[in-house]
């Protein structure tokens, strides 16, 4: 698609850009400073990323981030495609609409709200079972709990979106349900399950009011770190930090993006047939993938 | 009393029927989308289930597929039950009506799915695989995607990835309702060669009724989830059963009469709102004086401009009102004296346009005592 905006648009789509990317741009910019007042533009330097590198406490809450990141990511996956599969393919059952509901509920309650009942939750079985012990592992059972339900979200509407047919068509051919779900519905809603996984990566890693209600001592995560730090005054370091952790999302989604923007052209084209459009009836393929 | 040649299959008493649906009912919630239904179905025989929507139809064939348990009767299949046994281990297989190709397949493992799930070895599973696709002429087709392919060529998909488990029946959903008018006569005539070819029987369900009339070797129409006649498309067309049918399938002239005469070959009735008496030569016992509905098709009744000797029966007359030209054949709407309007229609046998009667002017009408459909009210 090739349409020419006019003027005045393009203008505010740069005020929009401006305004969504200005701070990241400037916190990256300062992250070059040589001074060590925040605020002030002394020069052009790499100094601050040498002490980020020294910096132990800081390389250690960003690996435990990492590590609490990608075990609620896959959790997530797991237990929310579960859920969207119970919600969309089981028809009506009784308690469907209350467990839709309480699915949902993590996406709408305060943070605070959930980090303090779970805070309970944990202390309570702990008093009661001597299980689990304050630290990383509460952390992923709680982020894996409110980021199951942004994957279910996902994972059901590519679901819905996706004709039964497709599934019966393949029992009808001999396909028991197991095969069913690995050959048919699982290649299927792949990009919505990677779309997940990004999501709950990302939401487990900023992070900062559930972690710090449920964690120990000795468990801090990178969001823990930095606010602490931030609280005892800016430091070119923490620029840095943020920096380097924009360098490696915007990674991140670029290599996604990429491969999912290459699978869904090999869906549409095979080199040399020229490709007819089939009355408008357009399989789910040809969306874009959610998220 | 008209006689209908009956398929082969039916005639043979000892023959035992492919399928047999006995008394099944479901009900989604309290409504019972498929009523009492009892159905027997022969061996190569291209059964069409035909109904508007929401009539039970495509419920039926989820049933025979087993999409749908019935909440009461019995599906047997060459006399074993079928009733509990789940979808992927009947030997039917259903063609979709979105056709349902797998999206993320080539044509080649969309075809080739069935038989993998079977366990055949790679070796005779490409051999199968490449007669289906040449059967339906997609030979070179193999390597592309449902989506790179034309209306008419996933539809040849579908069949092909249906047809190769050989099941022993095919269940069809409106297999032809995507395609354009062109495309479904000639896909028509090959899905009655395949058939013939396969020797495999069809369920075919369909709301079209030139589709069945064409396709099919009895018709079963359906109507509230009961089927409310089955038989060759000419006894349904020719006999109608009821009301339902009659209006159903093709247009229909239908008045309300009582019976006041009869005799061993004539019962006569007399038609208030056609001013004259109606006399067929078949009817099922009625009592004097008994109201019944008579069914007159528009191709049946003869029309003239002459006048004709008065109190004749089967005869009446009219203002020509309008005249629908529709290319191969004309309607024409006559007006009785009473205001009840009869649809009349002539083929185009002629070019030119003098040959039809103009508007306005008395048509004298008449039509046989054979073409009279007598249905019990």
């Amino acid at each position: 698609m090739n349409t020419r905006r006019s003027p005045p648009m393009t203008l505010w789509l740069w005020i929009c850009f401006a305004f969504l990317y200005f701070p990241i741009l400037s916190l990256i910019i300062y992250s070059f400073n040589v001074s060590k007042l925040v605020t002030v533009w002394a020069g052009f330097s790499t100094q601050s990323y040498a002490t980020l590198w020294k910096n132990r406490q800081i390389l250690e809450a960003a690996l435990l981030s990492v590590q609490i990141g990608l075990a609620t990511a896959t959790l997530a996956v797991v237990f929310g495609t579960l859920l969207a599969l119970c919600l969309t393919r089981l028809g009506r059952f009784r308690g469907r609409s209350l467990l839709g509901g309480l699915a949902s509920a993590p996406l709408v309650m305060p943070e605070v709200i959930t980090g303090l009942s779970l805070l309970l939750l944990f202390v309570s079985l702990e008093k009661t079972f001597g299980w689990p012990k304050r630290g990383a592992l509460t952390i992923v059972i709680a982020h894996t709990t409110f980021a199951m339900a942004y994957v279910a979200v996902i994972v059901q509407s590519r679901l819905s979106a996706m004709s039964v047919a497709l599934e019966e068509a393949a029992q009808d051919l001999g396909a028991h349900p197991p095969a069913v779900f690995f050959q048919i519905t699982l290649p299927l809603i792949a990009p919505a399950l990677v779309a997940g996984w990004l999501l709950a990566f990302t939401l487990s890693l900023d992070d900062l009011v559930i972690a710090s209600f449920v964690s120990g001592p000795g468990a801090s995560t990178l969001p823990m770190v930095i606010y602490s730090k931030v609280r005892l005054g800016l430091s070119p370091e923490v620029n840095a930090l943020a920096s380097l952790l924009i360098l490696l999302v915007a990674l991140g989604v670029t290599v996604v993006g990429l491969l999912l923007g290459q699978k869904s052209r090999d869906h549409r084209v095979v080199p040399g047939v020229e490709v007819k459009k089939v009355d408008g009836r357009l399989d789910d393929d040809r969306r874009p993938p959610i998220g | 009393m008209i006689r209908h040649k009956k398929h082969p299959a039916l005639h043979d008493p000892s023959n035992i029927p492919l399928l047999e649906l006995r008394c099944i009912t479901r009900k989604f919630g309290v409504f019972p989308a498929v009523n009492e239904v009892s159905l027997n179905v022969y061996r190569g025989e291209i059964f069409c289930l035909l109904g508007g929507s929401g009539c039970g139809k495509t419920t039926l064939l989820r049933l025979i597929a087993g999409f749908e348990k019935p909440d009461s009767g019995k599906i047997l299949l060459e006399g074993q039950e079928l009733t509990g046994i789940p979808p992927y281990d009947r030997p039917v297989n259903m063609m979709f009506q979105s056709y349902a190709l797998f999206p993320h397949m080539t044509v080649t493992q969309n075809v080739g799915f069935g038989l993998k799930q079977a366990g055949l070895p790679k070796n005779s599973l490409r051999t199968r695989v490449a007669e289906m696709l040449a059967l339906v002429k997609l030979s070179e087709f193999g390597a592309r995607k449902p989506h790179q392919l034309s209306g008419g060529q996933q539809q040849r998909v579908a069949l092909a990835r249906a047809l190769v488990l050989q099941p022993k029946i095919l269940l069809l959903d409106e297999p032809l309702a995507a395609l354009d008018r062109k495309l479904r006569e000639s896909t028509q005539a090959e899905l009655k060669g395949l058939q013939e070819q396969l020797g495999i029987t069809f369920i075919v369900v369909t709301h079209d009724q030139n589709e069945a009339m064409s396709l099919a070797t009895r018709i079963g129409v359906m109507n509230n989830g009961k089927i409310q006649q089955t038989g060759s498309p000419r006894e349904i067309y020719e006999s109608p059963a009821n009301h339902f049918v009659a209006n159903f399938v093709g247009d229909v002239n239908l008045f309300e009469g009582e019976l006041i005469e009869w005799g061993p070959e004539f019962f006569r009735f007399r038609v208030h709102e056609a001013d004259c008496i109606f006399r067929s030569s078949a009817a099922s016992e009625l009592p004097s004086g008994a109201a019944a509905s008579l069914a007159l098709r528009p191709e049946k009744i003869a029309f003239s401009c002459s006048p004709m000797p008065n109190g004749q029966d089967n005869a009446t007359s009219g203002t020509l009102e309008s005249v629908t030209y529709l290319g191969d054949l004309s309607l024409l709407s006559v007006r009785l004296a009473s205001g009840r309007r009869i649809k009349i229609s002539r083929p185009n046998a002629q070019r030119e346009e003098q040959d039809l009667p103009s508007r306005g002017q008395t048509l004298y009408l008449r039509w046989s005592a054979d073409s009279l459909v007598v249905l019990p009210k």
